[in-house]
């Protein structure tokens, strides 16, 4: 729960220095756009299936990618466990 | 795109196993062995419990390779199976929409927490608690 907190707070601090430099022009408003600004435009992502679409699409390659990736890896790790141990001690293989 | 993220899963995943399975310690192979274990019985029920830390440790990294890689691939290549995060972050550079960027870096992160959360955090917990580290 403190945790929880402290993660709060710490996104709170991370927005409101944003909102800082927004207000202060340190740089123009075309490259460090308002708070308000990105949240609207999440809105509008989101309620018209964009955003999801996107997500499901970038989701779909990188779960493919994993599971292949930790098949492969399984595989893989099998045979550098049995090459690489020479030791004549070794009762398993 | 598959080819980036399984290159950024498989080796991460592929040394976190070997370094696992290699700081087993002997002595548990040895016990298993004598109280009559045949090789692929210490494989499952020793050996891979016991690299189990490094294995979970291995694809939660090559899990943020993969993720990362895959963002970085999108925003370079865009193909015709789809349009996905990366992309958009693209054309909002492209169109200088930076409020659009700025939206797509926050998505990247929560999808970043959220999978933290759901896929490696109940996977480490009952690690935790099967080897007795529970802080």
């Amino acid at each position: 729960m403190k945790r929880f907190l402290l993660a709060v707070l710490f996104f709170a601090v991370l927005i409101a220095l944003w909102e800082w430099a927004f207000l202060a022009k340190i740089w123009s408003p075309v490259l460090l756009p308002a708070p308000q600004q990105v949240a609207e435009y999440l809105k509008t992502v989101v309620t018209d299936g964009t955003l999801f679409q996107a997500t499901v699409i970038t989701m779909r390659r990188l779960l493919i990618g994993y599971v292949i990736g930790l098949v492969g890896a399984g595989c893989l790790s099998r045979f550098c466990g049995s090459a690489k141990r020479r030791r004549p001690c070794s009762l398993l293989w | 795109m598959l080819f980036v993220v399984v290159m950024g899963t498989l080796w991460s995943v592929v040394i976190a196993t070997d370094t696992g399975v290699r700081h087993v310690p002997p002595i548990y192979r040895r016990a298993a062995l004598t109280m009559g274990s045949k090789r692929l019985h210490i494989w499952l029920k020793v050996i891979l419990p016991a690299a189990l830390p490094f294995i979970v440790s291995g694809m939660k990294q090559g899990w943020a390779f993969a993720w990362r890689s895959l963002m970085a691939a999108e925003i370079f290549v865009t193909i015709l199976t789809g349009f996905g995060l990366g992309q958009l972050l693209h054309y909002g550079r492209e169109l200088s929409a930076m409020d659009q960027v700025i939206g797509i870096m926050l998505v990247i992160v929560v999808i970043g927490l959220l999978a933290d959360k759901i896929l490696f955090s109940p996977v480490e917990r009952f690690l935790h608690r099967r080897w007795g580290t529970n802080p």
